[in-house]
């Protein structure tokens, strides 16, 4: 595998010191940084000519998951990384369909994939799935009436395929390796173009979902929603319920915002949003993440929220760019994903230097500050992304699209 | 069955032709079952936390081998097992718990409600998985499905994707009927009837998550993959 440039181990290193002091904070910027640290890593990586994609991909899993493990919180940066595999994996397939032996071409990579099985013994259960997709699904009723035996059709291939491979290699080696590079790089810059674009694509489905003198509630601040409700101001008059959003209090910012769109904007606390939920017709939200079971990772006291639409029947409708979702599932969600705050944001520094008992120098008073909360998706009712609505249920199907299975551990 | 036996060999003259590939396809579908039980555990003990208590209703084979890699991963969790009247599948869980060094439980099968308030999560696995995304278990997984969504208890299920089924049962009585005798343990009056079922069906609005050999997915999920492995 080709060594990285200096200059791009630098950019690199970067990202990952500018990931880890938050610096870089929020999914649009990680996801933004990310996509364009990876197109250079494709740029820069001269690969070697034999299983061109297998190099591509090899060289984005190192980077990716030392970014990942830089920020974990930030989901969009592993997102990002695997809708790159994702892109270099179709790629590969799409070139290979257009020139000769299809059928081979992704058997002999499927191979490549249970040949390494036998080599390692512990191996993600999620490669292995994906492994079990293509061999060891034997009840494909269509492949059950073939005469030949249904392994023994993979292990036929891959000796063919290996032959096919050397003449397709000496052949047309250069063009078919630049073909691939060329392809992945215009995969990704259609990838940072989607990721530019969303909160427009979003906001041009508002007029379906905001109906006239409609009241709606939301919480905190949220580009995307700013820029939705813009896009509905300009054919309806409607009012928001903002709540503050202890302790950043980014709801005073989104209401100033709004109030400077000429929108009737009302400023509440986050305690008074259950007494004011039944004056209201919708709740919107921004999303941090969206989890593959259509669970959402939202600000802190959002989950109340939900729970307070649900209570008095609201629709509760998640807005969220496609590079928000993500393809894991949440296996802790209320502990796993959460990031600790500092507490200057709940006291004041002296204030918390009073209670700690002086003679164990052990503080009484304990003050936690997450930053996220989990909701499951049974209390959403909707997702609004830039391609189109959906119902939680059906995330898993942009999950299916948008990723491979085998992507989803990135060691 | 039909995996076995779907083979354009049986209209070969030669009975012993046949026979062979029969036998070889039997053979065929242990061994996927095995690979597929393995990518199951690994998939499904990611769910199981430190300090967590599983109810489990039924024995199956998936879900022991859940639990046993969970347990070698040196993760502490309890296991509540229910009786599984008539089948005593209670017994037979427990023996493989206490095997395997994990503390276990047994109830009846009416303290399911009763215990659900101390479990964290219901983890069963499946006869069947039908075109909606339900599932078809042992009789007693629909009871205890209902007490766990009523009590915000996740339902995870552990099947293999041969038992992905196109049915799509609307009712109980839907199904293809499973009878196994009750022994009550007292002589009954000759006018009282006996329901004898084995099997019922659990819908998917009371299903979390299904763990399968060809990865995690939804309740929703289980018709796309239905449709893939039928087409």
């Amino acid at each position: 595998m080709a060594r990285a440039m200096p200059e791009l181990q630098l950019a690199i290193s970067d990202f990952l010191l500018k990931l880890q002091r938050r610096q870089i904070e929020g999914s649009f910027d990680s996801a933004k940084h990310t996509v364009l640290l990876l197109r250079q890593v494709i740029v820069q990586h001269r690969a070697s000519h034999s299983g061109q994609a297998s190099s591509f991909i090899d060289a984005v899993k190192t980077v990716g998951a030392r970014l990942v493990a830089a920020s974990p919180i930030e989901l969009a940066v592993g997102n990002v990384v695997r809708r790159v595999l994702h892109i270099i994996r179709e790629e590969e397939v799409s070139i290979a369909n257009n020139t000769e032996d299809e059928g081979e071409t992704t058997f002999d990579s499927d191979d490549n994939n249970n040949s390494d099985d036998d080599g390692l013994p512990v191996l993600s259960a999620a490669v292995l799935a994906a492994a079990n997709r293509n061999v060891l699904r034997a009840p494909s009723l269509h492949n059950l009436l073939e005469s030949a035996v249904i392994p023994a059709v993979a292990i036929v291939s891959s000796s063919s395929a290996g032959d096919s491979e050397e003449r397709s290699r000496s052949s047309e080696k250069n063009s078919k390796g630049w073909k691939l590079k060329h392809s992945i790089i215009e995969g990704i810059n259609e990838l940072l173009e989607d990721i530019n674009n969303n909160h427009a694509q979003i906001a041009e489905q508002a007029l379906e979902h905001i109906h006239q003198n409609e009241v709606i509630l939301t919480l905190g601040h949220s580009r995307t929603l700013l820029q939705f409700l813009r896009e509905a101001k300009k054919k309806r008059s409607f009012e928001v319920f903002v709540a503050e959003g202890a302790p950043r209090y980014l709801g005073h910012t989104l209401a100033k915002e709004l109030a400077a769109l000429n929108l009737q904007t009302t400023l509440i606390t986050d305690s008074a949003v259950f007494a004011m939920m039944s004056r209201v017709d919708m709740v919107i939200i921004g999303a941090h993440a969206v989890m593959a079971n259509g669970g959402v990772i939202a600000p802190t006291g959002l989950h109340m929220v939900a729970l307070a639409a649900r209570r008095h029947a609201v629709p509760f409708v998640v807005l969220a760019g496609m590079y928000k979702l993500c393809p894991l599932y949440p296996h802790n969600p209320y502990v796993l994903v959460n990031e600790m705050k500092s507490l200057s944001q709940i006291l004041e520094h002296e204030e918390s230097m009073e209670y700690i008992d002086a003679a164990l120098n052990v503080p009484d008073l304990l003050a936690m500050n997450p930053s996220f909360d989990y909701i499951p998706p049974e209390l959403v009712s909707l997702f609004i992304t830039d391609m189109g609505g959906h119902n939680p249920s059906y995330i898993y199907r942009l999950v299916a699209e948008y990723y491979s299975p085998e992507d989803h551990s990135l060691e | 069955m039909c995996y076995v036996t779907r083979t354009s060999a049986l209209e070969y003259e030669d009975i012993e032709v046949g026979k062979a590939r029969l036998i070889e396809r039997g053979e065929q579908i242990g061994d996927i079952s095995l690979k597929a039980r393995k990518t199951i555990a690994m998939l499904g003990q990611d769910f199981i936390r430190d300090g967590s208590t599983i109810l489990t209703h039924g024995f199956s084979r998936v879900v022991l081998s859940i639990l046993k890699l969970a347990a070698a991963n040196k993760k502490h969790f309890s296991v509540v097992c229910t009786e599984g009247r008539p089948d005593s599948t209670g017994l037979q869980m427990a023996k493989e718990m206490v095997a395997i060094g994990v503390p276990i439980t047994l109830i009846i099968d009416s303290a399911v409600a009763y215990t659900m308030e101390s479990v964290d999560m219901l983890l069963v696995g499946a006869d069947g998985v039908v075109e909606s995304g339900g599932i078809i278990n042992m009789i007693g997984t629909y009871q205890a499905a209902m007490v766990a969504r009523s009590m915000n208890k996740p339902v995870y299920v552990a099947a293999e994707s041969y038992k992905f089924a196109r049915m799509y049962p609307l009712d109980q009585k839907a199904m293809f009927p499973s009878s196994r005798q009750v022994d009550f343990h007292y002589p009954l009056p000759s006018a009282v009837q006996v329901e004898f079922s084995s099997r019922d069906y659990t819908p998917p609005q009371y299903l979390t998550l299904l763990f399968t050999d060809l990865g995690v997915f939804t309740p929703s999920a289980v018709s796309d993959e239905l449709i893939q492995l039928y087409l």
